[in-house]
């Protein structure tokens, strides 16, 4: 058996990995976005109607049976039926061209939790006119439908956030 | 139990057959020859560069752990000085990368390269592995946890390149956030903790820190499962390497020290970046392809669970009873009778598939050996250790083979007298092909017929009184032929001719053996005419008194 020896080659390849190491621990950069490029971003939470809405007399038969429930134990909200809520639809478009059109099931099991709403697009920067309608897929004239009409002049790589907050109760841009 | 010496009498079919037809039986499975014969021959020229002893590719494992160590060693330091929070985190590595540029720096860059090595030996590692064919059968939980460390350490990387909170976290977090979205893990898109700076909260910070403390101690259980059925795993590379490899980082550490990007801002979008490619390129490929939906996910997990079932996806080339060897490589078993309860054949077997249970028959040993199917090789290692012929293979145990060698020195008459042999060698199976190496009864070697021969699975079965028995029926020299460096199958050849040198066991081959007469022959499957050269310069030298 050959005694064991690490020369100047055996240095100089175990090195080898160290260089592998300097060129591809950074490089070469990559570009995620162009210098032109902006990004809308829509980004929410949003409790929308529920399936079932209580007539009187479930209202007047939940009411009596609070009555009997410990008063730390009683709910705030009408109950009655299924918890079900509707989907929220959301639209989005930019510059008269609809870009996302979807209807969206609220979270939850029994589809009773809020609704989250996750949208991006990416575009050229400049000037562009963006309409977001949103409204509770449930149709009647008691639907409020939400409205974001804007002509933003978009600077480069510039991230535009639209956002609902239940105390304005409207769409609007995140300062 | 069959009597001892009953297999000696004819040759087990297959073998003759195999040879007679001029065609070894194969035991790299098909998919895996032409990689095979690569790193065959990547190995032999490092062999070449570094002798077996120092060759890197045969410490994979060992530097794998090294790494591991200089990694948890410099994250601590940097943990000390890191401070939570959108803000402080960026703040507080700097402070880290420039206040303290000859250490802490130092120890980041040492930390993100030793992060950056660990990958790329992970994954040559596995190569090796898998075209060694060392991950199928009784190696499946090394290879399914070796295959789960992977994704593991991925994640470990890219928690910790979230920390800085630069530009470089920026584009990972919210690439991440992006797949993890498509899992149905949260009703809430993960997206939206990136959508704003403001929701990116020091408690985020504080998740994700706990996090990439707490993936090590995972590693460390997974390492630990890695390696439970290894006896004696190599978890320490030679000391010329591991000082090569700590140098090479701290000379890579000071040419080019870790900096951070600009820091993180939501509100724009990254332009160009340097990223570390080891770790992050995943998330340009998925940029590139747009991938980040749930369809690349599902095909990313299909083609990751084939990967984790590969040894039960390429199958065995051999039936369980088609062997080469002249020891039948069947399920190992022990004779209660004969089993004394030492410790001999445990400490023999590379793969813990020895225990020593209590004793169940009453007789007067504390212990006795049990053999546990699913995690034994066949490699015959125990069946030679056991001092009592108690541990048999296919009817083989020590007797057989003492049995087999008296019958290979018995002459036979031929015209000319008598054409006893010389010289006997003791053959790996796997230590080179055997096409055409062997004469057609496979008694002797082709092209020096009065050496006597015996295919064994592997020569870390050889014992020190098998070669006395040699010497003892007429042998005048002895040749144990194997797989050079850690090429071992059974990874313990090597190590067992080594040890017993150096610590005068006396299980092993030991310095008692007369070391003129013994010639131990550990070879390269690509040098076959060197292997042929060899034998005959031997046996000539054995038949000349030259040895003696």
């Amino acid at each position: 058996m050959k005694e064991r020896r690490l020369t100047f080659g055996g240095v100089g390849m175990l090195f080898l990995p160290t260089v592998f190491i300097y060129i591809f621990s950074t490089s070469p950069s990559y570009e995620f976005f162009k210098p032109d490029e902006s990004q809308l971003l829509l980004s929410l939470k949003k409790r929308t109607e529920k399936v079932k809405v209580c007539d009187e007399a479930e209202q007047e038969a939940f009411q009596a049976a609070q009555a009997n429930v410990l008063k730390h134990m009683r709910t705030q909200h009408v109950q009655c039926g299924s918890r079900e809520r509707v989907p929220l639809t959301v639209k989005i478009a930019m510059d008269g061209k609809e870009y996302v059109s979807k209807s969206i099931e609220p979270a939850g099991l029994r589809s009773d939790s809020v609704v989250f709403v996750f949208e991006k697009f990416t575009f050229k920067s400049g000037p562009h006119d963006i309409l977001i309608t949103m409204k509770d897929a449930k149709e009647g004239p008691e639907i409020k439908t939400y409205e974001f009409r804007e002509h933003i002049d978009f600077q480069p790589r510039r991230v535009v956030l639209v956002t609902y907050t239940p105390e304005s109760d409207a769409l609007h841009i995140h300062k | 139990m069959q009597a001892e010496g009953e297999h000696v009498k004819e040759m087990p079919p297959e073998v003759a057959k195999a040879v007679k037809a001029k065609k070894a039986v194969k035991y790299i499975p098909w998919q895996l020859r032409i990689g095979n014969y690569m790193l065959v021959f990547v190995q032999e020229k490092l062999n070449w560069i570094f002798t077996p002893q120092l060759n890197p590719l045969y410490f994979l494992g060992a530097i794998t752990f090294l790494l591991f160590w200089v990694v948890l060693a410099s994250g601590i330091y940097l943990f000390l000085f890191y401070d939570m929070g959108p803000t402080r985190a960026y703040e507080s590595v700097q402070h880290i990368t420039e206040n303290q540029k000859y250490y802490g720096g130092i120890i980041r860059s040492l930390h993100r390269y030793a992060s950056d090595g660990l990958m790329i030996v992970i994954l040559v590692h596995m190569t090796q592995v898998f075209f060694s064919d060392r991950f199928r059968k009784y190696r499946w939980v090394a290879w399914v946890t070796g295959a789960g460390i992977i994704p593991v350490i991925w994640f470990e990387g890219v928690t910790g390149y979230f920390l800085p909170w630069d530009e470089v976290a920026q584009v990972t977090s919210i690439a991440m956030s992006q797949v993890v979205s498509t899992l149905p893990i949260s009703a809430e898109p993960m997206e939206r903790l990136f959508a704003t700076n403001e929701s990116v909260t020091a408690l985020l910070f504080f998740i994700m820190n706990y996090l990439h403390l707490a993936v090590p101690c995972l590693l460390l259980i997974l390492a630990w499962i890695h390696c439970m059925r290894i006896s004696m795993p190599l978890i320490t590379p030679p000391a010329p390497i591991t000082w090569t490899i700590l140098i090479s980082l701290l000379v890579l550490s000071l040419l080019k020290p870790a900096v951070s990007a600009a820091p993180a801002d939501l509100s724009r979008l990254v332009g160009s970046v340097s990223i570390d490619w080891f770790y992050l390129g995943v998330f340009v490929l998925f940029d590139k392809l747009d991938l980040a939906g749930g369809h690349a996910l599902f095909w990313a997990g299909v083609g990751y669970t084939g990967f984790i079932l590969l040894p039960w996806i390429i199958r065995d080339p051999r039936k369980h009873d088609e062997s080469i060897t002249h020891v039948p490589q069947v399920d190992v078993k022990v004779d209660l009778n004969k089993c004394k309860g030492c410790v001999l054949c445990q400490q023999a077997c590379p793969f813990e598939a020895m225990l020593l249970v209590n004793r169940k028959d009453g007789r007067g040993y504390d212990t006795q050996a049990e053999v546990i199917p699913a995690h034994c090789s066949q490699c015959g290692f125990c069946v030679n250790a056991c001092e009592f012929g108690a541990v048999s293979m296919g009817g083989w145990s020590k007797g057989t083979f003492h049995d087999f060698v008296t019958k290979a020195f018995e002459p036979v008459p031929d015209g000319n007298g008598s054409n006893r042999p010389t010289s006997m060698a003791f053959i790996c199976e796997r230590s080179f092909n055997l096409e055409g190496f062997l004469t057609d009864d496979c008694m002797r070697i082709a092209s020096s017929p009065d050496v006597a021969v015996m295919v064994i699975p592997c020569i870390g079965s050889v014992s020190p009184s098998l070669i006395e028995h040699c010497y003892e029926v007429g042998a005048k020299g002895v040749m144990v032929i194997g797989c050079r460096g850690l090429d071992c199958h059974y990874r313990e050849e090597r190590r067992r001719l080594h040890i017993a040198k150096e610590d005068g066991s006396h299980k092993f081959l030991v310095e008692s053996i007369e070391d003129n007469r013994l010639r131990i022959m550990l070879v390269s499957p690509l040098q076959i005419e060197k292997i042929r050269q060899d034998i005959d310069e031997f046996n000539n030298e054995v038949k000349a008194g030259v040895v003696a």
